[in-house]
């Protein structure tokens, strides 16, 4: 065991558990043998139905990310211009954007000069895992989540109140209904843990793209424009590009 | 990397793999599979990172446990079908000796038990088994903390349960 888990008394007790492992030894002929062996599998057919259908399909998603509906009309490329520091957002470092941490000011993302919201956002890496409900939401940045299946995540950072997409074209109302509306609103309404609504974006690669907007109850901020949509279930996919 | 070069970088890690294989799966089927992530790793040569060649091995290996394990479920349908990590092992693969901490390692997700048996068992740093996970370090750390934290919370509730 190494790093800062060495002296960890809960994992030296599981350490100290397992029993002696009697594997048996292998011959240094299988790496021979698997050198000289042939693929059991041919080159792949392009364009096979299957593929089409997935081409297909992965197309019709993209399509959908891209629809944009009215909340951010309000934010036109004046605004987004250029950051106070004369920067774009697309120059930030991608290293600053540790995995699903890095919160974004509203006047960042303000200043994102029309770059698409994914990429503001910091692309997935690894697995998603979408039947673990009680999952932290670092650990759904995992992979692109099955690409085909839905558009988008959207994410309340408090205690893993989120609800995964699994279908194409799901509306964000669909994720707020009944129960899910009173439990949203607690959370993000008023709940003081709440540090903002992370979305987690699909980009035109088929990755995901988490970014979070930071709470800010002032009148007309992205935050509450954002979360009033949500819970007004009135718009039907996140827009992901500030346009005029 | 030429056949001289593949067998003297990948001939040392032979027995890690057949441990890695051994928690994993049936005896019998450790030398099987063996190859199988050798047969892989000869192809996919090129995209091995240098100085991380293990970690890369237990990546391919898991893709093998995992279709293995799958192709089982498909036999006897008794794998849940949103077990997403079918490489994970249980507590009795890694032949833990029946203790609370086996019980509490039992009862954890198979994402959680497969990232602790990587650092625990497999004994990779958390650089070596971002690679396995595809992930980055950060990452790997968090969810290591995690975990570790849900296998103390099981661990406290296996203790407080027998002495009641």
């Amino acid at each position: 065991m190494k790093n800062k888990f060495e002296d960890d008394e809960v994992l030296a007790q599981l350490s100290k558990a397992a029993r002696k492992t009697k594997a048996p030894k292998l011959d240094e002929s299988i790496i021979q043998s698997a050198m000289l062996s042939k693929p059991k599998f041919g080159p792949r057919k392009f364009l096979t139905p299957a593929l089409m259908f997935n081409l297909a399909g992965g197309a019709a998603v993209l399509a959908g990310v891209f629809v944009f509906t009215s909340p951010f009309s309000q934010i036109n490329e004046t605004s987004l211009s250029t950051s106070p520091e004369g920067s774009s957002l697309r120059d930030m470092p991608k290293m600053s954007l540790a995995m699903g941490d890095k919160k974004f000011t509203e006047e960042e993302l303000l200043s994102s000069n029309s770059v698409p919201l994914y990429e503001v956002g910091l692309r997935a890496a690894a697995g998603y895992t979408p039947s673990e409900a009680t999952e932290y939401i670092d650990e759904t940045w995992q992979d692109r989540a099955d690409g085909q299946n839905g558009t988008l995540y959207v994410y309340v950072v408090t205690d893993a109140l989120y609800s995964p997409n699994n279908e194409n074209f799901k509306s964000l109302g669909d994720f707020f209904t009944d129960g899910k509306v009173a439990n949203l609103k607690s959370e993000i309404a008023s709940s003081s843990d709440a540090e903002g609504i992370r979305l987690l974006v699909q980009g035109t690669d088929g990755a995901m793209y988490p970014m979070v907007i930071p709470v800010n109850e002032d009148a007309g901020s992205l935050y509450t424009k954002v979360r009033d949509q949500i819970l007004s279930d009135s718009f039907t996919l996140i827009p992901t590009v500030f346009e005029q | 990397m030429d056949q001289v070069q593949f067998v003297a970088t990948f001939r040392s890690h032979l027995q890690d793999i057949s441990k890695y294989l051994t928690r994993r799966v049936e005896l019998s089927q450790v030398e099987d599979l063996a190859s199988e992530i050798f047969e892989i790793a000869w192809r996919k040569r090129e995209s091995c990172p240098e100085g991380f060649e293990l970690p890369w091995l237990y990546k391919i290996a898991g893709f093998v446990v995992s279709n293995h394990r799958k192709k089982l479920s498909r036999r006897a349908a008794t794998v849940p079908l949103l077990d997403h990590d079918r490489s994970a092992p249980s507590a009795e693969d890694v032949a833990l000796d029946g203790s609370a901490v086996a019980q509490a390692f039992d009862e954890l997700s198979a994402k959680d038990r497969q990232v602790l048996a990587l650092l625990v068992f497999e004994q990779l740093s958390i650089k070596e088994i971002a690679v396995v996970l595809g992930t980055t370090e950060n990452n790997t750390s968090q969810r290591l903390k995690r975990a570790r934290e849900r296998l103390a919370k099981n661990l406290k509730d296996q203790l407080s349960e027998t002495r009641d």
